[in-house]
């Protein structure tokens, strides 16, 4: 297993690896804020999405998750739940 | 007369043929600085409540604000004003291209029509001079090949605005285009012209726009220019618009499957119909008049049963999502023909969607079938399917004349409890983007008295995350639907001002906000602050109320469908209910718009020297 990784928009082109799918192996304790600094674009305005949820930086993904990477472009603020 | 104003407006009296001559005095121009601001100030004097959209004294006017054409950034834009068809209240719609710089080149702040001609016409703004001429043997032809036969006739220096096939037969929906396919397309405002007989409007000419202070316009274009970078900027320039459809598919932004479904789940094609999908049809881009951004482009689709010629424009965001998204159609040849299509037959994109979408519904659920579409399987996604209908739309023939005026109005002519799929805020089509992500698009598709609109402006740009760099506001929880009005009031007001003022959308979103009042400034001469503009936004947002409110419209009445406000039971949505209520009524509230009457309060319209206006609506 390993955790999918997808870019959208312009991402892709300013991301280290310039791939709009990537297959991340999992480790214990990784979080979306390490993807975003393997790919060099933590300093971007980014909307996180993990199994198609509204997500956070700092929440340790589990094995086979899903996480979608959003510019801000694309907008939107976390619902209530 | 202060920079930035040609001096000299129209008025076309299209029943007897006769062009007056007038200029509206300088406090209106301050005050309402100038597009629908000055506009609607003037057709409220003009016109007598209850007037028919649709009859002889409807007044439509093209109008341009202070900043179009001059030195400013991104001043590209007009708008056409009249009492929508669609909606039975104020209308307005907005677009870019190169036709509203033109109109100021020829000589003209804006042109006004009353009355019905006997034939069909078209006015020629030519270098200071204006005359109808007949248009007998352009009537009947789509609005690409109008503009095509103009230019022809006039050079390829003139610019023209003109309605399609849609547009003569008065659809609701029905837009005005320019340049191909900028369209300025919302409130059904091509019906009016149609009603009138108005073919186009032609503008030629090279007349210079005043400018009060050239050296300080240049050195704040300058500025401004370098100030215009960042991910936004980026993203417009290389992909435009529709760099965000999958995402905003994924992430709730834009409805799916007629607002009942979940992207991640009923349309995990996204992509498909999105960035790089979309530019590889791309042959070159396209700019507005002297725009660095140059979101647009042209597009060819070499063969194929969706085949288009060389030019065809790009689609943009709300036409991939309203045909693609929506409809879970994900083959974007089809929405690039379809964007096509709508240019040519003079559609508004959105409205047209949304339309297709309500009738692929009322297919899914039985409440129409192919007996009634002419055997057309209008089942989700059939993209030869929505061609077709769409095709029958704009001849305005069987199912097609059926939807051809908007989706209440076909909800109407089918019947059998339909209205609950209309997704319409008073008669007019929501655009996509959802109030369920971004709780103040509830306000401004209620409140704006143009409503169902995304170019309103509102707190959705704070919510949007980017905000608007130089424009302050309190940092608010998007989904706590108290104490918001203030942000609200200050993101709209000053959107009104960037409308009026002739200035694209998308200077939010790529500079500081302090360029729109020195612009002003050094263009006008007259003096401007934020605060003084955000005020100035007052006033035109509390006149368009005012204009709705004489003719009986209650904003706090016009209740959004049920759906665009409660998420489904699963994905990013889930669990969401937008209070719209509460946002609408502290706004009106905080606005000075009595929440019972739905009238800008006595004090407001007296604070802002409406007194005409008091004396109506407070007699």
């Amino acid at each position: 297993m390993a955790i999918e990784l997808r870019l959208f928009a312009h991402l892709p082109d300013i991301s280290r690896s310039r791939q709009r799918r990537a297959h991340v192996p999992y480790e214990e304790g990784l979080t979306v804020r390490d993807l975003l600094e393997t790919e060099g674009i933590a300093g971007e305005d980014l909307a996180i999405m993990v199994n198609g949820m509204h997500s956070s930086v700092d929440v340790p993904l589990n094995d086979g998750d899903s996480v979608f990477l959003l510019p801000a472009i694309a907008g939107g603020s976390s619902p209530k739940q | 007369m202060a920079g930035g104003y040609m001096g000299r407006s129209l008025m076309v009296d299209l029943s007897s043929g006769k062009v007056e001559e007038f200029c509206p005095e300088e406090k209106l121009l301050r005050d309402f600085i100038g597009g629908y601001g000055v506009g609607v100030r003037l057709l409220y004097q003009w016109q007598k409540p209850g007037t028919d959209p649709l009859g002889t004294d409807n007044i439509i006017g093209f109008a341009t604000g202070p900043l179009t054409g001059s030195p400013a950034l991104v001043g590209s834009r007009y708008t056409v004003v009249a009492k929508s068809p669609l909606t039975g209240a104020w209308g307005d719609a907005n677009s870019g291209g190169s036709f509203g710089p033109r109109l100021k080149f020829a000589g003209f702040d804006a042109a006004y029509f009353r009355g019905i001609s006997e034939k069909p016409v078209y006015l020629l703004l030519d270098a200071g001079k204006a005359e109808l001429k007949d248009a007998s043997e352009l009537w009947g032809t789509d609005a690409v090949e109008t503009e095509d036969r103009l230019k022809t006739e006039y050079g390829k220096g003139a610019e023209v605005a003109c309605i399609g096939p849609a547009g003569e037969r008065a659809s609701l929906i029905s837009a005005i285009i320019n340049n191909h396919g900028r369209a300025a397309a919302r409130c059904g405002l091509g019906a009016v012209m149609g009603s009138k007989r108005l073919k186009a409007v032609v503008a030629r000419g090279n007349m210079e726009v005043p400018v009060a202070d050239k050296a300080r316009a240049s050195e704040i274009r300058a500025k401004y220019r370098k100030d215009m970078s960042g991910h936004l900027f980026d993203s417009f320039s290389k992909l435009g618009t529709c760099g965000s459809v999958a995402a905003n598919a994924m992430r709730g932004d834009s409805p799916i499957k007629n607002w009942s479904g979940v992207g991640i789940r009923d349309f995990p094609e996204a992509e498909a119909i999105s960035d790089v999908s979309v530019i590889k049809y791309q042959l070159k881009k396209y700019a507005c008049y002297r725009c660095p951004i140059a979101c647009g482009g042209l597009m060819e689709v070499p063969g194929g049963p969706y085949a288009v010629k060389t030019g065809a424009k790009k689609p943009e965001y709300e036409t991939l999502a309203s045909l693609g998204s929506l409809c879970l159609n994900h083959n974007v040849e089809s929405i690039i023909k379809m964007n096509d299509m709508c240019s040519r037959y003079g559609f508004d994109t959105i409205s047209a969607g949304v339309t297709i979408a309500f009738a692929m519904e009322c297919y899914e659920k039985g409440l129409i079938t192919s007996k009634d579409t002419d055997g057309l399987e209008l089942t989700w996604g059939n993209d030869a399917a929505m061609v077709a209908l769409l095709g029958k739309m704009g001849r305005g023939e069987g199912f097609g004349a059926v939807l051809a005026d908007g989706v209440k109005a076909a909800s109407q002519r089918i019947g059998k409890g339909s209205e609950q799929y209309a997704m319409h805020s008073q008669g007019q089509e929501l655009a996509m983007h959802d109030p369920r992500l971004l709780p103040s698009y509830g306000t401004t598709y209620q409140a704006g008295a143009a409503p169902g609109r995304h170019t309103d402006g509102g707190g959705y740009l704070q919510e949007n995350y980017h905000g608007v760099r130089g424009l302050e506001v309190p940092a608010h929880d998007p989904h706590d639907y108290r104490g918001k009005a203030p942000i609200h009031r200050t993101m709209a007001s000053f959107n009104h001002v960037i409308n009026s003022a002739g200035v694209c959308l998308f200077s939010t979103m790529t500079m500081n906000a302090n360029s729109v009042p020195e612009f002003l400034g050094a263009v006008t001469g007259w003096d401007y602050n934020l605060d003084s503009v955000i005020e100035a936004g007052d006033k035109i947002a509390t006149m368009r109320v005012a204009y709705n409110a004489r003719d009986g419209h209650n904003v706090a009445h016009w209740k959004l469908p049920r759906r665009a406000l409660v998420g489904p039971s699963e994905g990013p949505l889930a669990g969401v209910e937008v209070d719209n209520e509460t946002q609408v009524r502290e706004y009106m509230e905080l606005m000075g718009w009595d929440y019972r009457t739905g009238k800008p309060t006595r004090e407001r319209l007296l604070q802002y020297g409406l007194e005409d206006v008091a004396a109506d609506l407070w007699p």
